[in-house]
């Protein structure tokens, strides 16, 4: 669902040694090395535009950080971060990485330099991210990289991403139940008495405190629509509807002030979609099970707010759940999945966080 | 008793008004039929949003564009089309279409075509683009358009009366969060909850967001995110609070110690206040930024840390975070001029050998006897007890 994204992620920066251990890291950069080699090339660099950190990158740091990593075929990789270097610091306390350098305003040159090390100088190699850099950086790339032969890895790495690893399902797990937490926080601040605004403002401090990195806040503030935090607003407005998005550790779950209706279309209409989220299921036949539990108004509603889509590193990954969508569910992958009916005698939002298997959905537990 | 009672709405749409009268006149002078301001929903304090600037509407979506014709009336095309509702509340430009976000170059082609818009001179400002946007421009436009940037960021570093007035409320919230800090920040909270805490009293008092840094150590390196770290006696806290308002930052940086502070740290925070106030005295206008960088780094470089001066010990010794325009950044390599009218955070934020990071800076408006600061006291070495 489209949200306020905020000037920074500045809540809990921390890596969790608990939940993330070093040989966690280790394990995802030998199994990519392993298909690397089969692949025939030298390495891989996986890139994040400057100012946009992003799940490519952290998957492999362990943090979301901007920057460009570059995971030879054997051995450790090394992270090149954007800045002068002052913030190095404290980044490398939130990575396992022992190889980490600024790039700074020389990031192409810097890389080269890296690559240079190598016996055969990466003369083939794979790339993940070049597509999302600002034209002049990806120019400078290219020019940097000269002769070598790119080879694109974006379709082949999202594949090895889409099935979560169990750590993962942790995080989100963890995410999950700090989402839960702000939303049950807003409905009691509401149910005391305080604005629509306020129980917003409340469920966020809540995410906060219990160590959201990221918030996401969503609730029926003037009446019929879903907006986010703007401005402190006295209105109250009846039932409150509250959407709560929190990203643990860079990984996002979501939560709604409606998950536990056990009754009415929202709630039959994600039920469904869950039933249906079995490995190799149709992205399009999610959304038909959910269109079928809703009556007209609520299902171009639920339409427009998004029926649900992939979520782990990034808060909106593939599969989209829409009408005629013909891309598959992964077993293993982790699906948000949401009916939103913001008006009328059934308003309510209801999400579940759902993992992908072979015998249909299954809902996952906060932790 | 600081006023937060609501921004004056008539402030707001003359404000508005104005600035779009101002571009069409600095299109007439440039030879622009057409201006397309465009935004990202990626907001951020160190890239310019020309869509906000222009229509007062804070997006969600990932496009929104204003189109200011030279002599039609101006139209917004908003995406998600879930969220007009709020755009027609915010909005300064009141012709109003929505689009879902994969049909916005489409849609905003239509628009225009149906307006029978004159697209030969078109110029697009649009701040940080993502590639696709950056380079679906011409297609959508039939030819590729001029660049907008600079007619937009000339406009705006000058800040119009509705732009002060966001600054001085979102100054006015950040002293108060300061305040807060000293009745509340104790030895044992950890880092990340008193930053919770701190952003939502601030969001209380009006902020829609904030830049909010915040962090500990008997020795900093820096100031970053916060962590889990229990603060202890002794510990320095160091704040970037950055709070906005209507898309305004600002930024005011502070040093506090958990306890008294030690001879030592308040020789050295005296150092850096000595070069916060060399810079505004020298930052009168006229005068280049580069001319402001010296004035700062000289008390630190006479105290024997030159070396100290240049990343990665410190980043940069300020920058505006306007909505509109990122003129000026204080650095030796800007080559901006300081003008009347500016606003920016001026910070000798930096590391020292002896005590760590410390951080000490204000917002200051460019006055022509020097940058004046916005806050009603200037930052001390705090001390939390």
């Amino acid at each position: 669902m489209i949200t306020m994204t905020p000037v920074l992620a500045r809540g809990l920066t921390d890596r969790d040694h608990e939940l993330f251990p070093q040989d966690e890291f280790e394990e995802r950069a030998r199994l990519l090395q392993a298909e690397l080699r089969d692949l025939g090339v030298s390495g891989l660099i996986v890139c994040a535009p400057a100012w946009q950190p992003n799940g490519e990158v952290g998957f492999l740091s362990g943090w979301p950080m901007s920057g460009i990593i570059f995971l030879p075929t054997s051995g450790e990789p090394t992270l090149l971060t954007y800045g002068s270097g002052r913030e190095l610091y404290f980044q490398r306390q939130l990575t396992w990485l022992t190889h980490m350098r600024s790039g700074g305003e020389r990031m192409p040159a810097r890389l080269v330099e890296e690559l240079d090390k190598l016996p055969d100088g990466c003369a083939r190699l794979a790339t993940v991210g070049l597509g999302g850099l600002a034209a002049p950086a990806l120019r400078q790339m290219r020019d940097a990289l000269g002769s070598r032969e790119l080879i694109d890895f974006d379709a082949r790495f999202a594949a090895f991403r889409a099935r979560k690893r169990p750590r993962e399902i942790l995080a989100v797990r963890r995410a999950l139940g700090i989402a839960r937490g702000a939303v049950a926080a807003g409905r009691a601040a509401f149910a005391k008495g305080a604005s629509n605004t306020e129980a917003l403002v409340e469920a966020e401090q809540v995410a906060r405190r219990d160590g959201a990195r990221d918030w996401r806040g969503l609730a029926n503030l003037t009446g019929s629509s879903l907006a986010p935090f703007e401005r402190p607003a006295a209105g109250r407005h009846a039932p409150l509807l509250l959407w709560a998005g929190v990203d643990y550790h860079g990984y996002w779950a979501e939560a709604a002030s409606g998950d536990t209706d056990i009754e009415g279309p929202a709630a039959a209409a994600v039920a469904a979609m869950v039933a249906a989220a079995r490995a190799g299921a149709r992205a399009g036949d999610l959304a038909e099970a959910a269109l079928a539990q809703l009556p007209p108004p609520a299902r171009t509603a639920s339409l427009a707010y998004g029926l649900g889509c992939g979520c782990g590193l990034l808060r909106e990954e593939t599969p989209w759940i829409e009408p005629g969508s013909d891309e598959t569910l992964p077993e293993g992958a982790i699906l948000t999945l949401r009916s939103v009916v913001p008006s009328g005698e059934a308003a309510t939002i209801v999400t579940a966080m759902t993992v992908v298997t072979s015998a249909g959905g299954t809902r996952l537990e906060p932790l | 008793m600081t006023d937060m009672s609501p921004l004056p709405e008539t402030l707001r749409t003359t404000s508005y008004k104005a600035r779009i009268d101002r571009v069409r006149a600095a299109m007439r002078r440039d030879g622009h039929t057409l201006l397309i301001a465009y935004g990202t929903g990626q907001h951020s304090f160190v890239g310019m949003n020309p869509a906000w600037y222009l229509s007062g509407f804070r997006q969600m979506g990932p496009h929104v564009a204003v189109a200011v014709p030279l002599d039609d009336e101006p139209f917004l095309l908003m995406t998600p089309a879930w969220d007009i509702d709020r755009a027609r509340a915010r909005s300064t430009v009141t012709d109003i279409e929505a689009a879902d976000p994969a049909a916005f170059f489409p849609a905003l082609a239509d628009s225009l075509h149906r307006r029978r818009l004159d697209l030969n001179h078109v110029a697009v400002a649009g701040g940080r683009m993502p590639r696709a946007i950056a380079e679906g421009w011409a297609d959508a436009l039939g030819a590729a358009p001029s660049s907008g940037e600079a007619l937009i960021s000339d406009l705006a570093r000058i800040r119009d009366p509705w732009s002060l007035a966001c600054t001085r409320r979102a100054v006015a919230i950040a002293e108060k969060g300061c305040d807060w800090l000293e009745q509340n920040a104790r030895a044992g909270a950890r880092e990340h909850q008193l930053v919770a805490a701190l952003d939502v009293y601030m969001r209380g008092l009006g902020a829609e967001d904030n830049f909010l840094l915040m962090s500990s150590s008997q020795h900093n390196r820096s100031v970053h995110q916060p962590t889990r770290r229990l603060i202890a006696e002794g510990d320095v806290l160091l704040s970037e609070i950055t709070p906005a308002v209507e898309g305004e930052y600002i930024q005011i940086c502070r040093s506090a110690v958990f306890g008294k502070p030690t001879a030592l740290q308040l020789e050295k925070f005296a150092l850096l206040d000595e070069a916060l106030r060399a810079g505004m005295r020298t930052a009168t206008p006229g005068t280049p930024v580069s001319a402001v960088v010296e004035a700062i780094n000289a008390p630190i470089a006479a105290a024997g840390y030159g070396e100290y001066t240049v990343p990665p010990y410190m980043r940069t010794r300020g920058h505006s975070m306007a909505l509109g325009s990122m003129d000026p950044e204080i650095s030796m390599f800007s080559g901006h001029t300081l003008e009347e009218g500016m606003v920016f955070v001026m910070h000798p934020n930096q590391y020292l050998p002896d005590t760590g990071y410390l951080m000490c800076g204000e917002p200051v408006l460019i006055t022509p006897s020097g940058a004046e600061p916005l806050t009603s006291t200037m930052g001390v070495l705090g001390s939390y007890i």
